[in-house]
């Protein structure tokens, strides 16, 4: 809603264009956004992208799904693991393959994972823009607690090639288990310290709670998916209205808030934290034995001819991947539909009537990753 | 419902399988009805997911657009196939769905399709003064010092 | 501590043999450019410059496993008039290279730069006949001084690029043998 009413008489008041970005202290990526400033108080807010475009959509084309597979982890890096897993997936619903169950626990806690160190990310980052230095440090070193987790089965840290059509490509072991679940016990334990250092301080309370807050028909105008939307009162994950993988095996809620307001997000990523610990520990404790990849997966990846959709729920929101196959190996056409793209392009709604320092906060409160949006 | 809102206007509807493809029905409609299309969708709770193009002026000499809506809470995901000829322009939707806006601006971008109607229809992606439009299937690229292979030295 | 007898002037260039050889083992001579390198590089600080993928790894870096503030250069300058050292973390797209040679302009010398990752290196992951989009090595736009390879590189290897950095600052090896 507006907090402050801006006067838009040119002739009594100066208003003037900043610039913010491509290259700006919030760690979010190189995006620029124009700001119409009267004074202090946004007018208007234009996000101007591209910055980052790395022609992802235009290599499908030029290369075969096989050949394709290092490329969905870097159009979002942060979820690198979920997007890798994604895009296996959907090549696999169309190619009509099977996967082993212990392969399909695997990418459960994976993913989870995944997320997990994302959120975390994401609560350092977003921190660090709103000034407070120390949960920056506080966040970067669970995570890396994660990426040791990942590296020692996968080899990477952050961009993932872990998993394959038909499964995983390496197997795991009661080593990884066991810190997988050390990792569980720990964490738990670790989000009430982030709740007490974060969610009661009182100077981030007055900077979040009333801030970009997302108007009830933003979410039908835009397509919010994801925490944001959560945070607007829809209890909706793909997880749950659309199950992919084994995911509706596990138990696990979906936190939502009411107001929309920055606080509301935050609150909601936290929560969702814990529900990926949930996740992680049934999937753990059931973990099956048997293969790690199926046994006979075709050499040659050639859907059938057609239209496929296939959405999984990334920390951003929903990311999908529409393949139009015509029949050969090589993809007709190949478009990533990212959540973050969306989000921006709500920003010029809830950014304006705003104060500058709000906008920082709005710009991190919504988790974006910039090359998600340029692809 | 949606379906009877929207029989008059489009041309064939297929019932899909869901868990082969993701997605539950398909249409096929001329470009022109597209503003009313996306009006019903809107007046039923529909959103727009994404809106994008296929360059198949090889094979049905036309440029393909791709409306996918959506529903919260129950999926039901429709897609809808509008063919348009290569030098001719579409409706915008952005009027009805916001979020059209930018996923016009960028099929312009890419594959030079121009929306009636469309607020601001300028480059997203790529430069302001880009010549080109990149995603077509007979872009080439012209040689330029930031590629390796004209970089003489 | 045995006491040494200065003379108030010496032009004889015997009375300078003798005082280089009393006073030499006591005082440190050399040209006043090596010692600005030797501060130069163990305050290296770097512009925030993240582009993609690199820059978390660079962010885990300036983190608290693999403080880069121990070898004093934690201190991240979102100004570029205040930074010695671009970090370029990430591809490079072609809408961001002049902004690219902007910022490296406005960098008062002594200004050095690492290319952080495949992509800055020649393009990485994202080379292809057909691409549109991307500057194929940063090198095309500055002047850089350390490749680090690696998608993403490890913090670990962002430290052996400073050290590397250090080293060709000072022209001498960091870790004597």
């Amino acid at each position: 809603m507006n907090r402050f009413e801006v006067e838009q008489d040119p002739k009594s008041r100066d208003t003037y264009y900043l610039n913010m970005g491509p290259q700006h202290p919030s760690t979010h990526g190189v995006m620029r956004i124009k700001l119409h400033l009267d004074g202090e108080r946004i007018i208007s807010a234009e996000p101007i992208i591209g910055y980052g475009h790395r022609a992802h959509e235009k290599m499908a084309e030029n290369r075969d799904y096989i050949q394709f597979l290092p490329n969905p982890s870097r159009v979002d890096y942060l979820g690198g693991m979920i997007y890798n897993v994604g895009y296996c997936q959907a090549v696999e619903r169309a190619m009509d393959i099977e996967v082993p169950e212990r392969a399909e626990y695997i990418r459960i806690v994976c993913n989870e994972l995944n997320r997990i160190s994302s959120h975390l990310l994401w609560l350092g980052t977003f921190l660090m823009d709103l000034g407070a230095f120390t949960p920056f440090l506080y966040a970067f070193d669970d995570r890396e607690k994660i990426l040791d987790i990942l590296d020692r089965i996968t080899g990477s840290r952050l961009t993932y090639c872990y998993a394959r059509f038909g499964g995983v490509i390496l197997d795991i072991d009661d080593v990884f288990l066991d810190n997988v679940s050390n990792f569980c016990t720990y964490f738990v334990e670790r989000l009430k310290e982030y709740e007490k250092l974060v969610i009661g301080n009182v100077i981030f309370r007055e900077r979040t709670i009333g801030v970009g807050i997302f108007a009830p028909d933003l979410a039908q105008k835009y397509a919010i998916t994801g925490p944001c939307l959560r945070a607007m009162g829809h209890e909706n994950d793909v997880r749950k209205d659309e199950p992919y993988g084994i995911y509706d095996r596990f138990d696990f809620d979906v936190p939502t808030q009411t107001e929309g307001d920055c606080f509301a997000r935050t609150l909601v990523r936290m929560e969702e934290m814990r529900q990926s610990i949930r996740i992680i520990e049934q999937a753990v404790s059931d973990m099956p034995n048997g293969l790690f990849l199926a046994a006979r997966v075709p050499r040659r990846i050639r859907p059938p001819e057609g239209d496929y959709y296939f959405c999984v729920e990334s920390p951003r929101g929903s990311f999908g991947m529409y393949i139009a196959s015509d029949g050969s190996d090589i993809p007709f056409r190949l478009k990533l539909r990212t959540p973050s793209f969306s989000h921006i392009s709500a920003m010029p709604a809830v950014m304006a009537s705003t104060m500058l320092a709000d906008a920082v906060a709005i710009l991190g409160s919504i988790d974006i990753v910039v090359p998600e949006i340029d692809r | 419902m949606i379906a009877d809102k929207l029989s008059s206007l489009l041309r064939d509807t297929t019932e899909v399988q869901y868990d082969a493809r993701g997605f539950h029905v398909q249409y096929t409609a001329s470009a022109d009805t597209l503003p009313q299309i996306a009006d019903a969708f809107l007046s039923e709770n529909f959103h727009l997911e994404m809106i994008t193009c296929q360059d198949r002026r090889e094979n049905d000499d036309a440029f393909r657009l791709i409306y996918q809506f959506n529903q919260y809470g129950m999926p039901q995901r429709h897609v809808i196939h509008a063919d348009i000829a290569p030098d001719a322009t579409a409706p915008s939707i952005a009027a009805t769905f916001p979020a059209a806006d930018w996923y016009e601006r960028e099929i312009f971008d890419m594959y030079g399709v121009s929306f009636d109607g469309h607020p601001d229809l300028k480059r997203i992606l790529m430069e302001e003064d880009y010549f080109g439009h990149p995603l077509l299937k007979d872009f080439v690229d012209p040689p330029n010092p930031y590629r390796s292979e004209d970089d003489a030295s | 501590m045995a006491q040494i007898e200065l003379p108030l002037v010496a032009n004889d260039p015997k009375d300078i043999e003798e005082l280089r050889e009393e006073v030499g083992p006591l005082v440190y001579m050399d040209l006043l450019e090596n010692l600005l390198n030797h501060a130069r590089s163990r305050s290296l600080w770097p512009l925030t410059f993240g582009l993609a993928c690199c820059a978390i790894e660079m962010m885990a870096a300036g983190a608290a496993r693999f403080d880069l503030d121990r070898i004093g250069a934690g201190v991240f300058r979102p100004s570029a008039r205040q930074a010695d050292v671009m970090i370029l973390a990430g591809t490079i797209s072609r809408k961001m290279a002049p902004a690219i040679k902007t910022l490296w302009d406005q960098m008062p010398s002594p200004k050095w730069a690492i290319a952080m990752g495949g992509c800055t290196i020649d393009g990485g992951p994202f080379k292809y006949p057909g691409q549109y989009a991307i500057v194929e090595g940063a090198d095309k736009i500055v002047p850089v001084d350390v490749y680090v390879p690696g998608c993403p590189p490890r913090p670990e290897a962002l430290f052996a690029a400073l050290f590397k950095l250090e080293e060709k600052i000072r022209a001498g090896k960091k870790f004597k043998k």
